[in-house]
């Protein structure tokens, strides 16, 4: 019987199906609760996994980072911080929708878009791996570089209200990621000699630091006892309204997942930026882009759909090369040879009946996910709504603690942590925002390894310069960057030729629909 | 039958919100007599999930348990090329419930580059060293090298013209291509990464012409490249047609040894009870196949041979980084 | 538009200290952090620049900007907001970050938790002591779930 044929009796057998399950909602969980990330929850989980068969472990396993992904939308839209870095694009619009009461509404617009770009993504691995993940491997460090050029612009969309405050809080992220041990020479940088600072900013603290932290005090700041600070409003046949009007826009979603699954299989760059360009990019074809930010679904769409893709995306060059897409895919990679399985050729030839089984199950994973996730996240926006603020801002603040050590168990983060909330806090209330700050931080690591290998190779071959913009994908970025970097000119040249169309399909506005 | 695992983390998670904490709260704080060990062992390993510090950590665990009659836990603590890990354990409680993975070169190069690393290499006792992975050089399958001496008598026309891919400054990697450096009279561009998987990547796409590898990612990747040099002693074993840097002239050996440490002051019993449960693990015929076929090579030092063999490596390394002047 | 000209000093000293002090580092270790730091430092000096400008009499903004959705919206409720209580539980969180590792992960927890409800609650409305057994009935749950189910050594200090 063909290895196919196996894997698709193997992945409908009823220990597998469980075992899906019990991933994604165990990664949905972990997931949702900020600071523990995708990576986290399948090392968490690697030593349970020891004594089973790999076909047990690696369903087990993926249906986790899946999971785990979709997970973070949870706490991106009811506290406005993202669950895994992989959300951040998320609470732009979603967190706004939470505060009118339309929290749930946001989590199955979340949902939906997850089980389609989740299912894209796996499309791409099961039928074009190989030469996917070859082609990956045409991202050397100057590709690397303009990626995280081009990453940047995005700040212009996520900062409507004042590109210069965005760019500024973009500048403040890149620099704060340069502290601690230099890439290159080892040099030890803006630590004022402290212990903590050696080792860098990591970006989990920060993240909770800087989207938590503020909305805690805004919270207590505002609270009021007759109002939830999170409502939860109810709507019959929500699954039904939502898709009907997701529907409408199959680009969206298509667009996002393949955007998803292609930053996905790039080796480093991962789902945590698969999120933020997709959004950018759903904002600049948006016909009414001054919507987003506001509550827009198709932000979340755009978001989600793109983050789950980059799932099986991580996957291509993983299962094919044996290098890992995204940090998650390392440890399942660790996983695997803890099995005693070489990823690369083999996995497609003497054990294809293995490795397509993995795959199916991650199609299964993403079909739970919409039943699972439906029910988890209707769960988890009525507990928050059902919580006064004495309760809520105390647990949060309690979840942001335990988060930030739990990432390298080390008590220094929850202090950095803290410190930056507070940083914070004061931007927020002189108009900066957080998402260009983590934004720059993601960015800047990545940025400037791929600025000093290029230079250092660049100099070798006696082109330390050309190297930049010479090579086709290079210089494919770098059109991508004038384009993105260009755009918002180019679009308010094109809206004062054409008058604005009224079309509010899929904005709330606040008095909407509620019941 | 280890499928019983997963139930087990549900029945705790409800345990939980049952309520049985009071007890778990005295339970903690009492038993500490007894011979050692009573309580689980944290098993620290300085570096990221998934690699091989890791692996090998995940293999060695249920012998570990079935040894020391323990819980034995492993955590990360990845960051500052490991020294977070290791300082935290330098500051740490000496009782020897808390271990973490040793490796060298990185565990004395770390207090010799920075002013303050967090810990002396003196502050932590060695227990066991188990594994050493060698480090290769590789050039890519289609390129011009076949031999050592070509591709250094290319780079010594040309110097600094040659890339090397690598994971990590002040890193095993990097000590070996100054070594290499050092001892050919030649210059190369060594091109760092943060880790061993995109320096992997960096050569595989063809970015840089050379790559020095663990053995492990060798054994993986060894269709798509030439090795022309390994890092032992001896031939080793899972790469038999690659000639050693000694064979080809070159006095020096590559590699990364792996191996678990506590802080210095521990009592002198627990640390043999450790080093006795290390041993015996290394020693598993099942344990060492695993390792083998994975490319890495066993070592068998218990804590006094260690000690010795850290000492040795604290001089040559602080020699040859000061005679190449990165110090 | 004042607290953006402090601002944008404050940046420009960063950017100028963040170029001062990368002097020091190797070739390859002060390019990026300079080129950061140049660009803080110019973006700032536009951001200084705009404030100054509009700061003049007479400046009429091109368009009226709406308050930026996510975030920043302090006064919904139409009262300026609970400053005093919101700069209690600020305290009471440093307390608490700063207590986790002396007292231990659990007590500092279920003190500063206790703590905020009793700040935080509305006189005649919150049961009092209802929350703050929520409070460490869930605190205690989750410490245990992490220490027991996922192994993470939360800090247990004096009193565990």
């Amino acid at each position: 019987m063909p290895a196919v044929v196996l894997a698709l009796l193997q992945v409908i057998h009823p220990i597998n199906l469980f075992l899906v399950t019990l991933g994604v909602g165990a990664g949905i969980v972990v997931g949702a609760l900020p600071g523990l990330t995708a990576t986290m929850a399948i090392a968490l989980l690697v030593p349970f996994t020891f004594g089973m068969n790999v076909v047990h472990a690696l369903v087990l396993l993926g249906g986790m980072y899946c999971g785990a992904i979709y997970g973070g939308s949870y706490s991106a839209i009811l506290i406005n911080t993202p669950g895994t870095p992989a959300a951040i694009a998320t609470t732009f619009d979603g967190f706004t929708l939470a505060k009118k009461g339309h929290a749930y509404r946001a989590i199955v617009v979340a949902t939906i878009a997850s089980v389609v770009g989740g299912l894209i993504g796996v499309f791409f691995l099961l039928f074009l791996s190989p030469p996917l993940a070859r082609a990956s491997l045409r991202f050397g460090p100057p590709e690397f570089f303009w990626l995280t050029v081009f990453g940047l612009t995005i700040i212009a969309t996520i900062s409507p209200k004042s590109t210069v405050k965005g760019l500024i809080g973009g500048a403040v992220g890149l620099l704060i990621g340069t502290i601690g041990i230099a890439p290159i020479e080892g040099t030890i940088r803006f630590s004022f000699g402290t212990l903590a600072l050696q080792n860098g900013i990591s970006l989990i603290p920060a993240l909770i630091g800087l989207f938590c932290l503020p909305e805690i005090l805004d919270m207590i700041a505002s609270r009021n006892e007759e109002h939830s600070a999170i409502p939860y409003r109810s709507q019959r046949h929500m699954l039904r309204r939502v898709w009907r009007l997701m529907r409408r826009k199959p680009w969206l979603l298509i667009r996002s997942g393949l955007i998803g699954t292609g930053i996905g299989i790039i080796p480093g760059a991962g789902a945590n930026i698969a999120g933020m360009v997709s959004y950018n990019e759903a904002v600049r074809v948006s016909s009414e882009p001054e919507k987003f930010g506001k509550g827009n679904l198709d932000g979340i769409t755009a978001s989600e759909a793109s983050n789950n893709a980059g799932v099986a995306g991580s996957l291509v060059p993983l299962l094919t090369l044996g290098i890992p897409g995204a940090p998650p895919a390392a440890v399942l990679l660790g996983a695997l040879l803890l099995k005693g399985f070489r990823p690369g050729a083999e996995l497609f030839t003497v054990h294809a009946t293995v490795t397509y089984t993995f795959m199916f199950s991650l199609i299964v994973a993403n079909l739970v996910l919409l039943p699972l996730g439906l029910m988890l996240g209707k769960g988890a926006s009525k507990v928050v709504a059902g919580l006064p603020v004495s309760l809520l801002a105390p647990l949060v603040f309690f979840l942001s603690v335990i988060g930030a050590f739990a990432i390298q168990n080390n008590i220094a983060d929850v202090y950095v942590m803290f410190a930056l909330g507070l940083v914070g806090y004061a931007g927020r209330k002189l108009g900066f925002q957080p998402g260009p700050i983590v934004l720059g931080l993601i960015l800047g690591v990545m940025c400037e390894q791929g600025l000093v290998q290029s230079i250092l190779i660049g100099r070798a071959a006696g082109m330390p310069v050309a190297i930049f913009f010479t090579r086709p994908i290079s210089l494919v970025l770098i059109g991508l960057t004038l384009f993105s970097a260009g755009w918002p000119m180019i679009s308010r040249m094109r809206r004062r030729a054409a008058a604005p169309s009224h079309d509010s399909d899929s904005t709330i506005s606040s008095g909407g629909s509620h019941a | 039958m280890r499928m019983q695992r997963m139930p087990r983390i549900a029945a705790l998670i409800i345990a939980g919100a049952v309520m049985v904490l009071p007890m778990a709260l005295f339970a903690a704080g009492g038993a500490e007599q007894g011979s050692f060990p009573t309580r689980a062992i944290n098993y620290v390993i300085p570096f990221d999930a998934g690699g091989q510090s890791d692996i090998t950590a995940q293999y060695q665990r249920e012998g570990l348990e079935r040894e020391l009659g323990v819980d034995v836990v492993i955590r990360h603590q990845a960051g500052a090329g490991g020294a977070l890990a290791w300082s935290a354990l330098a500051r740490g409680r000496a009782d020897g419930y808390t271990i973490a993975g040793n490796n060298i070169p990185h565990i004395v190069i770390q207090p010799l580059v920075r002013d303050n690393a967090g810990y002396r290499t003196e502050d932590l006792r060695p227990v066991y060293l188990f594994q050493t992975t060698p480090i290769g050089l590789a050039v890519a399958a289609n390129s011009p090298f076949n031999t050592l001496a070509e591709l250094i008598d290319h780079a010594r026309a040309n110097p600094g013209r040659v890339t090397v891919s690598g994971s990590g400054t002040h890193s095993g990697h990097h000590l070996a291509i100054l070594q290499l450096q050092y001892l050919s009279g030649t210059e190369f561009t060594y091109v760092p990464a943060s880790g061993a998987a995109p320096s992997v990547t960096n050569f595989l796409g063809g970015h840089t012409q050379a790559i020095l590898a663990n053995s492990d990612d060798l054994v993986q990747h060894r269709e798509s490249m030439k090795i022309l040099a390994i890092g032992t002693e001896a031939r080793f074993h899972a790469l038999p047609e690659v000639p050693t840097f000694m064979e080809q002239g070159y006095d020096f050996t590559a590699g990364i040894d792996r191996g678990v440490t506590v802080p210095a002051n521990t009592p002198e019993d627990i640390v043999r009870r450790l080093e006795r449960a290390f041993d015996a693990v290394t020693r598993d015929p099942a344990f060492v196949s695993q390792m083998e076929v994975m490319g890495f090579e066993m070592q068998y030092l218990g804590a006094d041979a260690f000690a010795e063999y850290i000492a040795r490596k604290q001089r040559e390394i602080s020699t040859v980084l000061r005679e190449l002047g990165e110090l | 538009m004042r607290n953006d000209r402090l601002t944008a000093l404050v940046l420009i000293a960063v950017s100028i200290f963040a170029l001062l002090e990368s002097n020091r580092y190797g070739p390859l270790s002060r390019l990026f952090p300079r080129v950061v730091a140049v660009a803080l430092g110019v973006l700032s000096l536009v951001l200084l620049v705009q404030g100054i400008v509009r700061a003049r009499p007479g400046y009429r903004p091109k368009s009226v900007g709406l308050p930026s959705a996510s975030g920043a919206e302090p006064s919904v409720t139409g009262s300026a907001g609970d400053t005093r209580g919101m700069l209690f539980s600020l305290l009471v969180m440093v307390a608490w970050t700063l207590l986790l590792e002396p007292v231990g992960f659990w007590a500092a927890s279920v003190l500063a938790f206790s703590t905020l409800v009793l700040i935080l609650r509305t006189p005649g409305k919150t049961v009092v002591w209802k929350n703050i057994l929520g409070g460490a009935i869930l605190v205690t749950m989750f410490v245990l779930v992490f220490r027991i189910a996922l192994r993470v050594p939360l800090p247990e200090g004096l009193l565990w």
